[in-house]
Order: structure tokens, then C-alpha cells, then sequence
């Protein structure tokens, strides 16, 4: 939806469901963009359980999940926005006088409405509701609608297996080969693929260390460090700023994406792009690991046409630093604004190879 | 110079326990410190400007060694023991072509005395300098010995009548020129933001978009100036993890009206294809070039190269050191 038309966007508010605040300050170049000031928003949506007659329960679960970022990463908001789905459907009725694959697959589109308005959609929940609305189209008239059901249940459930778990195995086993001994291993933020290929390294016994690159406002690489440590893996641990003094120790560079799209960019968390910049200045090969199923036909030239806005207060306040409080009232100046990007655009040359579930690409 | 010794042990004090920080400080400081010690130096009768070099260079060691990061305190050092060997060869020429003058007078009258050579004060001065730099091919290969000539010089101002009050007058306006010269330094230093925000006009167009990475005072100078002379531009400012001093400069920009907005730290290589120039304030400038900056400059810098995104370094001259690949 083009955000910087005023005339949709009050057409959309008042279809909405959450309350969406005015945003204050917002940074004119991202203005084709939703920014939404999220932490007024769950609270009102908590209240509202037990009114909301046309989302599902569980649909309205999972929402509330993302906006609170209890679920996040690629792979685990699709398997939440999935199963969630395949409550929905289990729990569906057909409406007399409507066919059941045109009322289903509106009924899907008013939930993804009302998860894009917790929080934007990821490229792999993208692709895994074009797959679900393909599969739902496809269905032979001729079917009772428990068997379809039933179909399409399956489906879901063949989507999560093949394209997300086994995938992720067979990509593990592919990662493990560019595992050594005496590897000095860099990641950066928290990706579960990477997660499970260093932690498949340390089970089949291989001698490396991890160094885990972090930057604010998520600070997502603190709960992989957490468990890579209870794993017994030997860590560093450093902020994105000190990458080009330790870049000389490391050996390997993993990293994970949101997804990779067709010119062969990296779309994935922000600093991503930094960490690969500097792993190629040094000369260390860079590896990306990704699913299949998120890959994406569009094009991307950098980071600002695409991109996420996350919360601009969380900026402003540095958790433990209480002495620093000189964007305490940021809002109310007009020529200050904070930006919170969530995902940026890494150029195909800084990438050495892409290790898939269809195997392994080199990048020419 | 036993009066000094309080002085200098306060300073070194101060210096280790890090009561004196940034480099505009340090470098003051450590200039009018040297100046003192100058003023309070006691001449000898000769070689007074090696005699001052090495009570200089004795100081200046405790001085380095008390905080060996912060470069500013080598540079000030260095740079006075350059004015005390510039101002003692300026000195030595004029000294020696008022000699010379007084010797041709002399020949007028005595026209025996033709087996001292009249040395013109240029080629004494050229010579002078190359004595008290490395033996280099070039001195090597010079054939007037210039110790002797200088002994020449001086034993023909200790022949000459009237010449005994001069000595005491030399050591004094030897003395003076380096105080001179350290107190242009020290106004050098305090002058360098101004001279260099004067320059922000010719560097700033309308509608720039510039990127800076954590807090720099000349950075913070140079686009308040540019603001006065109304230049409308925007400033993406990094924070600068992990001392966060990006938001402070950031506080500090919004109240003088320039649109600034602030980013995390990752988000550089993200913003930067929009972004016109980099402008950052640095530790540090190295002979080779290289600088010495807060942590996450390089990160800037490739993405800046990447890009194809001017990277200005501004800083003053005290902060321009003599080493290569310090730290």
C-alpha cells in the first residue's frame, strides 16, 4: 500500500481493527513507508479479545505475538502465521450460498490484513500465503468441504515440513562440510539456521570458535550467545562497531537472511550489509544460508525502497545507560527525528555463496 | 629547573589519572606547560639551543609516557622542539650576516685579515640545518665543515671588542623567539575550529545530505557555520556505540535548527547510498595518512568508499602526528 498517499491511507484506517496512532517526526525518506508507533497499540488490542467476531482466535493470538515480538525471524513467524491458519480452517464452516474455495480464501485475505497491521510481513510469510491461496484456488469443485479441509491441512502441514524442517536439515548438512577444525566462525544478530549448523558442528565433535556480532536497538545476538554458551561452545561476544578490529581473527563468515532476492541481494537484518562489507574487505569468504522458500522474484537496489520501521522510541533509550538521557524528549522537537530500520540490502558482490536446501551457489 | 618539578609532576599526574581529556586540552596544555619550562630554563653560554632541546625533550618523554593514546601530547612536544631548531637557525643566520657585515667593516680597516672566508648567512643557514638533521648524502658530501665554521664565527665574536654584552643578549632573544613562537602555537590550537568552520561554506551546498559517526566539537563548529551562512542541509548522525555520543551531538544540532535525524550504528551501509558527503572528527592523523578514529570509523570509511561518498576528515593541526603505525 503506498503510505505516502493521505487519501488511502485514512481509507485503511477506518477498516482497521488496531488503532493506528499518528506517527510523530517521521523521516521524510522512508515516508512511502508504515510507521507505527507500536507499544500504545497492544494493550487496545488485548482489550478487544472477546469482541472480535470475524478473526479466529488463534489468528488473533499469533497477531498479538508479533506485535509484542514474542515471535520473530523469518522461519518462526511463518510457522506461527501457518499454524494458525490451519487452526482457522479447521474451525471453518462454509456459509450457505458461497463456494467454499472464494469465502476461504477471503476470509485468509482479512487475516493477513490484520496481521499486516501488527506487523509488516515478512518475504517468506509472503511466499507461504501466495503458496496457501494457490493451494485453495486449485481445489476440485468436486470435493466435500471436510475433505478439503482436510486438503488443505495437509498442505499446511507438508509446506512446514518440506520447505522449513527438512530443508533447514539439509542445509545443515551442506553448512557442516565448510566447518573445519581451528574455525573461527562469525555470525551476526540471530538466525535459527545458523544456530543449528554451529550447534550440529559441536555434537559431530569439530574444534571451532564462535564470534557473535550484535547491534542495538534488538540486540538479538544475546539469546544466541546464551544458548550457543549453554551448548558449550566457545563465544565472543562484540558490538557491529568493533567488526573491523576482530574481522582479522575470523576465518568463515555465517550469516542468515530474511531472504534472497533476484539480483542476487541479501535482504536481511540491518548491519548485515556492514558485517559483509568488512568480511570482504578482509578477503574472508562470506556464506548465507536460506531457505528456498523465501527467495523472491522482485529487485532490489538498496535499502530504503523496501524496508521495515521499527518502534523510534527504543532508540532513544539505551537499556542500563540511565545517565544518557539526551533524546528523553525527542517527540517534541520537529527537526528531530530517530530512525529504526529493521532490515537492509546486501550487494550480491560481498557474498561468497548461498547455501540452500537445492544446494550449494557460488556467487561469480 | 627544580621550581618546575611541581609543575610537571602535576601535569603527568593529571595526565595518567586522565583529569585532562581530548585532545584540544591536552595539546594546550602541554603547550603552555613547555613554555614555562622555556621561560624558567637556565641558558648556558653555548649550544644553548641543543641545551634547551634536550631539557625539552627530557620533559617531553614523562609527558608521553604518562598517556602514550593520546598522540596530541607527542605532536606539541615534537612541534616545540621544531620552533626551538627553527628559531636557532633563523637566529644563527642572523647572527652570522651581522658578523659578516661587521667583518667587512673590519677588512676596510684591517686588510689583513682575508684568511677568515665571508660565508654569505643563506648557504651558513642551509648548512646549519642540514648539521642538526641525519647525516644524509647531500651533507656528506658538503665541503665546508660547519662546526668549524661555526667556531669561526663564534671565536671572531669573542675576538671583536664590545661583542661580550652581546652574548647575554642572544641567549635572551633566543629565549624570547621561542616563547614567541610557542605562544603562536598555543593560539594556533585555540584558533584551529574558527579557521577551520571558515571553510564549511565552500564545502556545504543547499540540500546536502551528510553523515557523521558519534560526537566531534570541529565537526559540531564546522556545521554550525555552515548553518549561519544558511545553508539548508540535513545530518544523519550514528550513534557511536558504545558511548552513544551521536545523540548528544545530535541535542546539540537540533537546537540550532539543522534537521537531523539519528541512526543506529548498523544502519550505515543501509543509509548511506543517500547520502552526500561524510563528515567525521577524528583522534588522530598519521604521517601515512591514516587516521585514528572512534570505533566503527572503519565500517564508515568502506562504506563511504563503496559508495563513492566524499570522507572528510576535519581536525585540527595539533592532532597531526609524526608516527606511521602508532598503537
Amino acid at each position: 500500500m503506498q503510505f505516502d498517499d493521505v487519501h488511502r491511507v485514512e481509507k485503511a484506517k477506518k477498516r482497521a481493527i488496531v488503532n493506528q496512532s499518528e506517527a510523530r517526526n517521521r523521516v521524510e525518506l522512508f515516508r512511502h513507508l508504515p510507521q507505527y508507533v507500536h507499544g500504545t497499540q497492544l494493550p487496545d488490542l488485548e482489550s478487544k479479545f472477546f469482541q472480535l467476531e470475524p478473526i479466529h482466535p488463534s489468528v488473533y493470538k499469533v497477531g498479538l505475538q508479533y506485535l509484542s515480538g514474542e515471535v520473530s525471524g523469518g522461519n518462526g513467524r511463518c510457522i506461527a502465521m501457518l499454524l494458525a491458519f490451519r487452526e482457522a480452517i479447521k474451525d471453518y464452516s462454509t456459509p450457505p450460498n458461497k463456494t467454499l474455495s472464494r469465502d476461504l480464501t477471503a476470509k485468509v485475505s482479512s487475516y493477513v490484513s490484520f496481521f499486516i497491521e501488527c506487523r509488516p510481513l515478512s518475504i517468506s510469510m509472503g511466499n507461504a500465503i501466495r503458496f496457501l491461496k494457490n493451494r485453495i484456488a486449485k481445489l476440485p469443485i468436486t470435493l466435500s468441504e471436510s475433505e478439503a479441509k482436510a486438503s488443505l491441512q495437509s498442505d499446511i502441514d507438508r509446506f512446514i515440513n518440506e520447505k522449513i524442517v527438512v530443508a533447514d536439515q539439509v542445509i545443515v548438512s551442506h553448512a557442516i562440510t565448510k566447518v573445519r577444525d581451528d574455525d573461527v566462525l562469525l555470525t551476526y544478530g540471530s538466525s535459527s539456521v545458523v544456530e543449528m549448523i554451529l550447534e550440529h558442528a559441536h555434537e559431530l565433535g569439530r574444534k571451532f570458535r564462535v564470534i557473535v556480532v550484535d547491534s542495538r536497538p534488538k540486540l538479538e545476538g544475546q539469546g544466541l550467545l546464551r544458548r550457543l554458551v549453554a551448548k558449550g561452545i566457545n563465544c565472543t561476544y562484540t558490538h557491529i562497531n568493533a567488526v573491523s578490529y576482530i574481522m582479522h581473527e575470523v576465518t568463515r563468515v555465517f550469516l542468515g537472511a530474511s531472504s534472497i532476492l533476484s539480483n542476487g541481494t541479501v535482504y536481511s537484518r540491518v548491519g548485515t550489509a556492514s558485517v559483509a562489507m568488512v568480511a570482504h574487505a578482509f578477503g574472508i569468504p562470506v556464506l548465507v544460508c536460506c531457505e528456498a522458500y523465501k527467495f523472491h522474484e522482485r529487485v532490489q537496489l538498496d535499502s530504503i525502497c523496501a524496508n521495515e520501521l521499527g518502534d523510534p522510541d527504543v532508540i532513544s533509550k539505551i537499556p542500563g545507560r540511565a545517565d544518557l538521557g539526551d533524546l528523553k524528549n525527542w517527540a517534541d522537537n520537529e527537526n528531530l527525528q530517530l530512525l529504526n530500520l529493521t532490515y537492509d540490502a546486501t550487494p550480491s558482490d560481498y557474498v561468497s555463496m548461498i547455501i540452500t536446501d537445492y544446494g550449494m551457489v557460488r556467487y561469480s | 629547573m627544580p621550581d618546575m618539578q611541581p609543575l610537571i609532576s602535576d601535569f603527568v599526574l593529571k595526565l595518567k589519572r586522565r583529569k585532562v581529556e581530548g585532545s584540544h586540552a591536552v595539546a594546550r596544555q602541554t603547550a603552555e606547560l613547555l613554555r614555562s619550562v622555556v621561560s624558567q630554563h637556565r641558558m648556558g653560554s653555548t649550544n644553548q639551543a641543543a641545551a634547551l632541546a634536550d631539557a625539552i625533550h627530557a620533559v617531553g618523554e614523562h609527558l608521553i609516557a604518562a598517556n602514550p593514546i593520546e598522540l596530541a601530547v607527542g605532536n606539541t612536544v615534537r612541534r616545540v622542539l621544531h620552533i626551538i631548531k627553527e628559531e636557532d637557525i633563523s637566529f644563527t643566520a642572523v647572527g652570522i650576516e651581522g658578523l659578516s657585515v661587521t667583518a667587512v667593516s673590519d677588512d676596510e680597516c684591517d686588510s689583513g685579515n682575508d684568511d677568515r672566508p665571508t660565508l654569505s648567512a643563506a648557504v651558513l643557514a642551509s648548512h646549519a640545518r642540514n648539521a642538526l638533521r641525519a647525516p644524509s648524502l647531500q651533507t656528506l658530501l658538503d665541503d665546508i665543515p660547519v662546526s668549524t665554521a661555526l667556531s669561526h664565527s663564534s671565536s671572531s665574536a669573542g675576538d671583536s671588542d664590545g661583542k661580550t654584552g652581546d652574548k647575554s643578549l642572544k641567549t635572551r632573544k633566543l629565549k624570547h623567539d621561542v616563547i614567541a613562537a610557542i605562544g603562536d602555537l598555543i593560539e594556533e590550537i585555540d584558533t584551529c575550529y574558527d579557521q577551520i568552520s571558515e571553510q564549511a561554506v565552500e564545502h556545504i551546498h543547499q540540500n546536502e545530505v551528510i553523515l557523521t559517526l558519534g560526537r566531534s566539537r570541529t565537526v559540531k563548529e564546522f556545521l554550525y557555520a555552515a548553518k549561519e551562512k544558511k545553508r539548508s542541509f540535513r545530518v544523519f548522525v550514528a550513534e557511536g556505540a558504545p558511548r552513544y555520543q551521536g545523540h548528544a551531538l545530535a541535542k546539540e544540532l537540533v537546537e540550532k535548527g539543522i534537521q537531523t535525524t539519528v541512526i543506529t550504528d548498523s544502519a550505515v551501509f543501509a543509509m548511506i547510498s543517500r547520502v552526500n558527503m561524510v563528515i567525521v572528527g577524528v583522534h588522530a592523523i598519521m604521517a601515512n595518512g591514516g587516521v585514528i578514529a572512534p570505533v566503527g570509523m572503519n565500517m564508515v570509511a568502506l562504506a563511504a568508499q563503496r559508495h563513492a561518498v566524499p570522507f572528510v576528515v576535519v581536525a585540527g593541526s595539533h592532532k597531526v602526528s609524526f608516527c606511521r603505525l602508532c598503537i
